[in-house]
């Protein structure tokens, strides 16, 4: 008995240590190269440490401008319209009525799920650029949109189905204008979930590259995530130092909102948090 | 819970200026793309040359060129894109995600504390984090000469591999493995969290060992959650386009998938055409996926789970 | 045409279905002002319809509404002027109980001023001045229940409805807030519809009471008189504590009379005329009943099943046939009974209800 639960223990032992290896060695080199003077691909622990990778990004306009700029308008542009969007449709949906809502649900995860990825840039491409939205922030934001918004309005629904309708319903008896109900009573009792939602959209539009890629055209748009491919030299080897540095800063905020998601609300499961996106 | 029809606490005209907008953006990026899409595959259209000004109908001729049996294998067209997309499923989302989500799951279902919160959040940061980050990450990961799998594979003897260059779709695969584990991990810690804990201590009670108990208690309540995550997995496996970032679908197209062929027609060489009736293609089994998981989860929800 | 009825608040053949259920079927009530009006009835018979239907918060399917002379059928909830408190009293959590009395003034417009003074005011009288500060999360039960009501008086509406709202708290917090309930009802002097499925609350609290099955109402009166008087079986077997026995038998036409027979016994009653033998049933009160331990007295022989004392007063089951009859005794201490008793009734007491249940024969 004793010997047979030693021998699961070192089993159990072993398997954290594979599974941990295997999700923590690949990014390593992403923590250990930027501060590193000569960064290869070789992950070391940097004999000197040095923030001189990161005093060049800084010193780099284009790419500060990337990052600071450009990605956080998309991600931010992105995270409002998602936010409001989708919780303006997910609050309509419940508390109306309709017949046939349920139809519409499903039509929008079959379409949503149906029209993702390379196959739906396609044709999206093509509509942006007859509606001159080609190299613009806008046309970037609302294919976003476009992408976020059915997971965005299911994720929104959840939250709207598990609030009383008891809260509006005494709101409405008490004299209440529907529109004083949704900003007195729903929008501040819906805070939290909108806050997940909100999160989970600045991350997905932060993280995507296929739609800057193909729809911004001058270097002053870019992105980070695109941006960071002009980091090459002539010779078109990779810049290892620059890039390791701008993609750990172009990976903090991710990290800091998950742990602030983590922190606040825990990382619960969202039926399907990450999917539906692009 | 009885299902109660309120008088809308919404009045219908408030209620539609709500769901306009989300209806307008769905409408015009998600609907209206299905059905151009599928218009502009019968066409030539493209961005350059004669063909830019004025596209014209060209039958299924896009398709018939897909589907050019006596070429389609080779190296870049678009049958070897199809084998490379089914390995690339079948091995990074049946055989890896799933699988190795469900044994982290069952592993630290009852465990709280460290090595938990360890693995959960490595895991759910190779989902979260931004694409280009990670892909800069596992390239220097999989290098010959520097990366660390080389490095660590040495110890046991084992002598450099150009992972890169003689095992492309493997690599990819591998990496994909790595970065969406976390959802399955999630679905079936969330799926095992609702398993009332009488349940296990009831097959302890009888003696049930450990493999009984998973096939004969967990498995069957865990069955949905288990074809959900093959589907959902399955689907966005096949959409997925981080690998390129990794690869760029070579050496030579060796480890080019659908979803970067699709890209390489229609945006590298800008055959709108064809790169339409790639898409179209894709759509057509993004929809089957779709329905198939549609049809799972109403049927669940049928029977009141 | 419509008339316009007189008493403050009317249903008019209300209906309302929602799909195949009718939930609400054709109830016409007239409730004068000040009256504190309680709606009884078993779980599902339609009581919160009802008193939705009054809020705006559901659509009749037919029929109409009045609130002081005016038809409010078409209004939304807002335009009513009503007040409600629900079940689960809906207090917003996000708002500190000040917050939450004050939401009706401040949607109507008041000054920001006039609202303060008014919902210390209300908080004062509702004894729960000192907690106004704090969230609902942070209040008790009862102070809960006591916010949801401040919130609902204090822009005097011109009528209160009330689902449930005790059904929340323990037995003996019940007991205070229906004093209280009743006593503020008294005070303001505010039409009240209180909806609930316990007939001792609506017996303690109501100057009216409407008893309702299945989305119809059936009986509208007095506390007492629906005690004395019920129109039918199911009226009777459900006011009461414990409600009135019922007996199943046949009633069959005698010289001057009738005959009830049952198992075991055969009761005749004079003033009863029946046209030909038909099923029927006997009531009576447990509390007008009394045990005879001698076998040859006349009377309905039962068998004792169980005996609670409860304290002033014994509560004695027993088994009429198959029949359960309840008898209860004002006595502290335990009666010694043998095995089968008879049980006996001043025959002035007793109720008869012919086939379909109504009622054909009350006390004197
Ligand atoms: N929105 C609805 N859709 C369908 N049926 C409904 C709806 N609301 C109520 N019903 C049905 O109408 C009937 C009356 O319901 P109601 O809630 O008014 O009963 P109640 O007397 O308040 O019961 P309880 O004491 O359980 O609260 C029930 O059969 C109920 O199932
Ligand atoms: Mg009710």
């Amino acid at each position: 008995m004793d010997v047979k639960a030693i021998f699961y223990k070192i089993i159990f032992v072993i398997f954290v240590v594979l599974i941990t290896s295997f999700f923590l060695l690949p990014i390593l080199w992403l923590v250990a190269a930027p501060f590193s003077a000569q960064a290869t691909l070789r992950v070391t622990i940097p004999s000197v440490v040095t923030v001189k990778n990161f005093c060049a990004i800084f010193r780099n306009t284009f790419a500060v401008r990337a990052l600071f700029l450009n990605s956080i308008l998309i991600a931010g542009g992105t995270m409002f319209g998602v936010t409001l969007f989708a919780t303006l449709a997910a609050y309509a949906i419940s508390r109306l009525n309709i017949r046939g809502r349920d139809i519409f649900a499903y039509l929008l995860v079959l379409f949503s799920s149906v029209v993702t990825g390379t196959a739906a840039m396609v044709p999206v491409f093509l509509l942006l650029y007859y509606l001159k939205l080609i190299d613009s922030y806008l046309g970037v934001i609302f294919v976003l949109i476009g992408g976020l918004l059915p997971t965005g309005i299911f994720l929104m629904r959840d939250f709207v189905e598990s609030l009383p309708k008891s809260y509006e319903e005494s709101a409405l008896v008490s004299g209440a204008h529907p529109w004083q109900v949704f900003r007195d009573v729903a929008i501040p009792i819906l805070r939290p979930g909108m806050m997940v939602l909100a999160v989970w959209a600045f991350v997905q539009a932060w993280g995507d590259f296929l739609i800057p890629l193909i729809v911004i055209r001058s270097p002053s748009k870019m992105p980070a995530p695109v941006a960071i491919y002009s980091f090459y030299t002539e010779g078109g080897t990779p810049v290892l130092t620059l890039i390791s540095a701008y993609s750990l800063l172009y990976a903090i905020p991710v990290v800091i909102l998950y742990l602030l998601v983590n922190w606040r609300y825990g990382f619960r499961f969202f039926g399907g948090i990450k999917g539906g996106g692009k | 819970m009885k299902r109660r029809d309120y008088v809308s606490i919404l009045p219908r005209s408030v209620a539609f200026a709500f769901l306009a907008p989300a209806v307008l953006f769905l409408a015009t990026f998600l609907i209206f793309p299905v059905i151009w899409v599928l218009v502009i595959s019968f066409t030539n259209t493209a961005l350059t040359g004669p063909a830019g000004t004025s596209p014209s109908f060209v039958g299924v001729s896009n398709f018939s060129q897909l589907f050019n049996f006596a070429r389609w294998m080779r190296l870049g067209e678009f049958g070897n894109a199809l084998v490379n997309t089914v390995i690339f499923v079948l091995g990074s989302a049946l055989l890896g995600q799933v699988p190795l989500g469900l044994a982290i799951a069952m592993l630290f279902h009852k465990r709280r504390g460290l090595s938990r919160e360890l693995v959960f959040s490595l895991a759910t940061m190779a989902w979260i984090l931004p694409g280009v980050a990670v892909a800069f990450a596992w390239i220097a990961f999989l290098d010959k000469d520097f990366g660390n799998l080389n490095a660590i594979l040495s110890v046991f003897g084992i002598s450099k591999i150009d992972w890169y260059f003689d095992f492309p779709l493997y690599s990819i695969i591998l990496f994909n493995v790595w970065r969406g584990t976390a959802f399955s991990m999630l679905l079936f810690s969330a799926a095992l969290g609702n398993i009332p804990p009488s349940f296990w201590e009831t097959a302890d009670v009888i003696g049930a060992s450990a493999w009984q108990r998973f096939r004969d208690i967990i498995f069957p309540l865990i069955r949905p959650n288990l074809f959900t995550a093959l589907i959902l997995v399955t689907l966005w496996t096949f959409n997925v386009f981080t690998p390129y970032l990794i690869t760029g679908g070579g050496p030579l197209y060796r480890s080019e998938t659908v979803s970067m062929y699709t890209y390489r027609i229609a945006f590298k060489f800008l055959e709108f055409g064809r790169g339409a009736a790639v898409a179209v293609i894709m759509m057509s089994i993004n929809f089957i996926l779709a329905t198939i998981y549609l049809s799972l989860q109403r049927r669940r929800s049928l029977y009141g789970r | 045409m419509t008339i316009v009825p007189q008493s403050f608040l009317s249903l008019q053949d209300l209906t309302k279905a929602f799909g195949k259920v009718i939930a609400v079927d054709k109830v016409s009530l007239h409730i004068e002002k000040g009256k504190f009006f309680a709606l009884l009835g078993p779980s599902g018979c339609g009581k919160t319809t009802t008193l939705r239907l009054v809020a705006g918060l559901e659509k009749p399917s037919s029929g109409r509404i009045f609130i002081d002379g005016r038809d409010v059928t078409a209004l939304p909830p807002q335009k009513r002027d009503v007040a409600m408190v629900f079940q689960d009293y809906a207090l917003y959590p996000h708002m500190t109980l000040r917050q939450n009395i004050g939401y009706p003034l401040k949607v109507r417009g008041f000054p920001k001023k006039s609202i303060a003074t008014r919902v210390e005011e209300v908080a004062e009288h509702l004894m729960i001045a000192d907690i106004l500060d704090r969230l609902p999360s942070q209040v008790s039960g009862g102070q809960q229940q006591r916010a949801a009501v401040a919130r609902a008086i204090v822009h005097a509406p011109k009528i209160f409805l009330f689902d449930e709202p005790l059904s929340n708290l323990d037995a003996k917090l019940r007991l205070e807030a229906r004093a209280f309930l009743k006593h503020l009802q008294k005070e303001l002097g505010i039409t009240t519809v209180y909806v609930t499925h316990d007939q001792a609350e609506a017996m303690a609290m109501a100057d009216e009471i409407g008893v309702m099955f299945a989305g119809r109402v059936v009986q509208v009166g007095s506390p007492l008189e629906l005690y004395r008087y019920p129109k039918n079986r199911d009226v009777a077997a459900f006011i009461g504590n414990p409600p009135m026995n019922i007996l199943p038998g046949r009633l069959e036409p005698k010289a001057g009379g009738s005959q009830f027979s049952g198992e075991g016994y055969t009761l005749f009653f004079e003033s009863i005329h029946v046209l030909e033998d038909t099923r029927a049933y006997l009531g009576f009160r447990p509390e007008q009943a009394q045990l005879m331990c001698d076998l040859k007295d006349s009377g309905i022989p039962a068998q004792l099943y169980a005996v609670q004392p409860l304290g002033s007063e014994v509560l004695i089951t027993l088994l009429v046939g198959t029949e359960t009859v309840y008898v209860k005794l004002y006595s502290e201490s335990l009666p010694a009974l043998p095995d089968l008793v008879r049980v006996k009734v001043d025959p002035s007491r007793l109720y008869l209800f012919d086939s379909t249940g109504a009622c054909i024969k009350v006390p004197k």
